[in-house]
């Protein structure tokens, strides 16, 4: 896999974690033609997430839950400790309290329901790109 | 109560007008004459007890079985007891009886018996079907066959339909002709209802106990999510009407919660339609003081009183077993019985059912914070002080992060020292604390500010 040149940091660079190709792509579709985005490129499992992010500097990772191979809980956590920076968020069609928990204790950011559409994942994402905490609607449904 | 004295012959000596009613002849034709003589089926039972008590052993409150004149052919019982009669030297000389019918009481009890057993094994039987429907999965109710296949589709739908969505939009952008356009319209509203109806069964899979946190529920945003399924599970040509509220309602229950109950009313009006001219189903909410009454009424058959009164039963069901689990009803009454509201019904044969659940109304979540109130959050861990500011802002408070702000902070929330001249409510969280200790000491401090911030 080839990934671009990392952020200019003008705009939110944003890295992804996805196994379903067709979100993958569709996402590059939806980030590519927004002005205040920058698209960093996907990966397909939370394998290498850390050392992709740490070489290539996104301020946001959008990261799915169920994926195969290394648990992006585990990956995210351990992206929060080595760099503090990127910021993570959590972008799956399963919402439930335990994995909003969870995530939420991994580190991340914010989580957005895949249900919720785009436009309530980019105001989740700006959000957090200003450094404020943000959950999508399903997704605060399911916090307390 | 009967009373004889017999002889060691087993003649009858003395007998009492009850106890020869009992035998069914006259106390004079008792008199002189042996049990063998008058009651030859008691005989053998009379002899093995009278042995005991002629060697001087009382026999006390034992069941004598048999027929006599009175009533040929039917088995009687009595409960008699038997006393040693003794002669001046203390001789055995005859037995004193004491002796009570009991035989209707025994007829009821083993009737009340067979009745247990019967109803025991019409619940193991019916609980083994429900068993063998589906294992229930954890976290998703009763009903475990729908909740997984709800779960299931309603992930998947939702991964398709993202793609589609940002595909329709970058196709929308372009300048393309009007009829293309015309399509792509066509596309996207066919792509919005499969998203509702994706919502409405996430709705269903929900586990309503682990949502209940969710403590107000905007009806109208409620119902443009659950319609599509709703409207899905009913027959061909059957009308789903709703009546909404014409103002923003709030009601006291978990989204969950109220979509399958009112999933399952739905479907119990689409089943009493089936096979029958097309029908309507209506569901109408409304506000009424502090109540907001849910209503779902159809134009099917109605019920029978009998039906009426065992329709919240688990287990009772009028479909053929396969198709209903008989524990819909039960499954409404305890999710509406949960958020503190109760369930009506009002139905008769030919004039249609009612079903209309009164839950409690809610206040808007955010209208009792307090809009304006200013909060200073004092946090080192940048993640941490937004998730609290999330918090607070969801409350409705303006919250600063400057520590001039802490001066005239209504509310403060830091991890160590208050800043010097805080006026405000303080709360103190851990620091360098995990997440979730974090998150259980904030949410203690708030719920016990909540009523002071109400008030002011």
């Amino acid at each position: 896999m080839t990934l671009p040149t990392s952020g200019t940091g003008r705009r939110h660079a944003v890295l992804c974690v996805d196994d379903n190709a067709e979100i993958a792509a569709a996402l590059e579709l939806l980030f590519s033609r927004l002005p205040d985005f920058e698209w960093l490129g996907w990966l397909p499992a939370a394998d290498h997430l850390v050392a992709e992010a740490l070489e290539r500097h996104p301020r946001l990772v959008l990261v799915d839950i169920d994926l195969p191979g290394t648990d992006p809980f585990r990956a995210i956590e351990e992206l929060a400790e080595r760099d503090p920076e990127v910021r993570a968020v959590m972008f799956s069609g399963h919402v439930r309290p335990e994995l909003v928990d969870r995530a939420l204790g991994a580190g991340a950011w914010g989580y957005v329901s895949k249900n919720d559409g785009e436009e309530e994942l980019l105001s989740v994402l700006r959000q957090v790109a200003a450094g404020e905490f943000a959950l999508s609607s399903e997704a605060g449904r399911m916090h307390v | 109560m009967g009373l004889c004295v017999l002889d060691r012959d087993l003649r009858f000596v003395r007998i009492n007008r009850r106890l020869a009613e009992i035998n069914g002849l006259p106390v004079e034709a008792h008199l002189g004459r042996t049990v063998a003589e008058l009651l030859p089926d008691l005989l053998p039972s009379v002899r093995a007890v009278a042995e005991r008590v002629f060697a001087g052993e009382p026999v006390l409150g034992f069941e004598l079985r048999g027929t006599t004149p009175a009533a040929p052919g039917v088995e009687r019982t009595w409960v008699e007891s038997w006393y040693p009669l003794r002669d001046a030297a203390g001789a055995v000389v005859g037995i004193n009886i004491v002796a009570g019918e009991v035989t209707e009481e025994r007829r009821l009890t083993e009737e009340l018996r067979l009745h247990r057993e019967e109803l025991q094994r019409l619940v193991e039987e019916r609980t083994g079907e429900l068993r063998g429907l589906a294992p229930p999965p954890p976290g998703v109710g009763a009903d475990g066959l729908l909740g997984t296949l709800s779960a299931c589709l309603g992930h998947d739908m939702g991964n398709l339909l993202m793609p589609l969505r940002v595909r329709l939009d970058t196709l929308q952008a372009l300048d393309l002709p009007l009829e293309v356009q015309r399509e792509l319209d066509g596309i996207r509203a066919s792509a919005t209802y499969l998203q509702r109806l994706a919502s409405g069964l996430r709705l269903l899979a929900v586990d309503p106990q682990q949502a209940a946190q969710e403590r107000a529920l905007e009806v109208g945003r409620w119902w443009r999510e659950a319609e599509a399924v709703l409207r899905n599970i009913l027959p061909r040509g059957t009308q789903l009407e709703a009546v909404m509220p014409d103002e923003a309602t709030w009601v006291r229950i978990s989204a969950p919660a109220l979509t399958q109950a009112v999933f399952n009313l739905v479907q119990n009006a689409g089943d009493a339609l089936k096979g029958l001219p097309p029908g309507i189903v209506t569901v109408a909410i409304r506000p009424c003081g502090a109540e907001v009454v849910v209503r779902v009424s159809d134009t099917g058959p109605g019920m029978n009183a009998e039906v009426q009164q065992r329709c919240m039963e688990p287990f009772f069901t009028t479909k053929a077993r396969g198709i209903s689990t008989g524990l819909g009803l039960a499954l409404v009454y305890g999710l509406v019985q949960e958020a503190g509201g109760v369930v009506e019904l009002e139905s008769a044969p030919g004039q249609g059912t009612t079903f209309t659940l009164r839950l409690p109304r809610a206040e808007p979540p955010l209208g009792r914070g307090a809009p304006g109130r200013c909060a200073y959050v004092g946090m080192g861990n940048p993640r941490l002080r937004a998730y609290v500011a999330a918090h607070l802002r969801q409350r409705g408070c303006e919250v600063q992060a400057d520590p001039d702000a802490a001066r005239t902070a209504d509310l403060l929330v830091v991890e160590g020292d208050v800043p010097p001249g805080a006026r405000g409510r303080v709360i103190t969280l851990p620091a360098d604390a995990p997440f979730g200790d974090v998150k259980q000491a904030l949410r203690a401090a708030l719920e016990e500010l909540d009523a002071p911030m109400v008030t002011t």
